[in-house]
């Protein structure tokens, strides 16, 4: 567990450098057939359509637009356009940072997987939640301390949903209230054992 | 004046069960006995946080837990529902995920919160959260669950006692283990990079989650938060094609987003 502490120490120290380069250089494929934009914004110039599943290597981030660098051409995508890549570069791994405890936040022995085996053989903790309602801070609290760092609220209305879902979303994952878990190893049915 | 007490409380019984009856025999939409009410949404609220404290337990970090609170407490400022009184957790656990329950309690895993690397991120996950919780996402599922498993025992969610049923708390377990459908947890994504953007923080911040939660697919860390949410690449996906001129304008990092790294460091 030491070298990812020590990888985190880094890691900490220059995070902005990270922020910056973490996904870049990583071979993506786009997710549609797209307009490469010569500037990231939808009115600019259309540099070259490039077809589904065409490969990208994504050069630079800005906002919700990727630079990409796809068969020869540079220009600009949306990152709706990209298919995100599992992280290839050794070390920037979501996972190594979800794993293990860095600095002093985790404290590793009593720590607990959340499996949802666990969540349901759990037994309800009152006191806990009595603990977790005194960490409530104030409105005015809150305030300060945006303001401390020079957050500045702005005014952005709802997005509203889509009109139709996203091509593939019909399928699966949609989880009915009356449905039980027919094809799940654990049963439920008998939760009042407990 | 006993035996008035009596058929009192018998007429009552009838009346309620009939009530019931009733509502059970309408079926689908018609299940719900008694109105919505921010009582039993606490009460629930209560039920879901107990039962996600018995798995994991709360940080003994009193610095970290008041700074998430602080970042948390600002984004729900930008929610609507003033009624609410937020209350926000760091668990210890391995796991990456982060949960709501209903009347403003959130949760989100130590192994998540380091995950991040900016306030930012730490901003947009909770406004995800906070939409679950403004949107009565897990209030309403709970409710139908509810009804449907205990019928007329049901009085109301976590009775006037204060105790927790075991019946109950198992029910609220098995809805934070299959999840919520599809189209609630897009909800949430576009509510969050929106309530996070209001409260002055990078309005792309989630999409950059997303982009760490891509490689969570391949571990155990990541199970149950995959089980129950759409893959992190159809979320990105899916956000960015949501977003309009307002929000791209404010997809900028914040002058607070080095201060997660500061707080998990100390």
């Amino acid at each position: 567990m030491n070298f990812i502490n020590f990888f985190y120490c880094i890691r900490a120290s220059v995070f902005l450098a990270f922020l910056a380069v973490a996904d870049l250089g990583q071979s993506q494929t786009l997710s549609n057939t797209s307009d490469l934009k010569a500037e990231p914004a939808t009115e600019a110039k259309t540099v070259k359509v490039l077809a589904k599943n065409a490969p990208a290597k994504m050069l630079k981030r800005q906002g919700f637009w990727a630079e990409i660098e796809s068969g020869g051409s540079k220009g600009w995508v949306k990152l709706s356009e990209l298919n995100l890549a599992a992280a290839g570069v050794a070390g920037f791994s979501a996972m190594e940072s979800g794993r293990t405890g860095k600095g002093n936040i985790v404290s590793t022995s009593a720590a607990r997987g959340l499996s949802a085996k666990e969540l349901i053989a759990a037994k309800p903790d009152p006191l806990q939640f009595e603990q977790l309602k005194s960490l409530t801070v104030s409105s005015a609290d809150a305030e300060n301390f945006a303001q401390s760092a020079g957050l500045k609220t702005r005014s952005v209305a709802l997005l509203a949903a889509p009109a139709r879902p996203p091509s593939s979303a019909a399928a699966s994952g949609s989880t009915d209230v009356v449905r039980r878990k027919s094809s799940k190893k654990e049963d439920d049915d008998d939760d009042e054992d407990d | 004046m006993s035996h008035l007490k009596a058929f009192a409380a018998l007429a009552m019984l009838c009346l309620t069960g009939f009530a019931f009856a009733q509502n059970l025999n309408l079926g689908g939409n018609t299940l719900q006995l008694k109105p919505e009410s921010l009582q039993e949404e606490l009460s629930a609220g209560r039920v879901v946080s107990a039962q996600l404290l018995g798995a994991a337990r709360l940080l003994p970090n009193p610095a970290l837990q008041r700074y998430v609170n602080l970042v948390g407490r600002r984004v729900a400022e930008q929610a609507g529902r003033k009624e609410i009184t937020w209350s926000f957790g760091v668990v210890d656990s391995t796991a990456l995920n982060a949960f709501a329950a209903p009347g403003g309690y959130i949760l989100v895993t130590s192994a998540l919160l380091q995950m991040l690397d900016t306030e930012d991120e730490l901003a947009a996950v909770l406004g995800h959260e906070i939409s679950h919780v403004v949107r009565k996402h897990h209030y309403r599922v709970i409710r139908k669950q509810q009804m449907l498993e205990f019928g007329a025992k049901a009085v109301s969610i976590g009775g006037d006692s204060g105790s927790i049923a075991d019946g109950l708390s198992g029910m609220v377990a098995n809805v934070l283990a299959r999840g919520l459908d599809k189209s609630s947890e897009f909800e949430a994504d576009r509510d969050g990079m929106v309530f996070a953007a209001r409260a002055g923080y990078d309005a792309s911040a989630l999409i950059r989650v997303m982009e760490k939660l891509v490689n969570a697919s391949k571990d155990e860390s990541g199970k149950l938060l995959l089980s129950t949410h759409p893959s992190a690449n159809e979320r990105s996906i899916t956000m960015a094609k949501a977003v309009n001129a307002e929000l791209e304008k404010a997809a900028i990092l914040s002058p607070a987003a080095p201060r997660l790294q500061r707080q998990l460091k100390n």
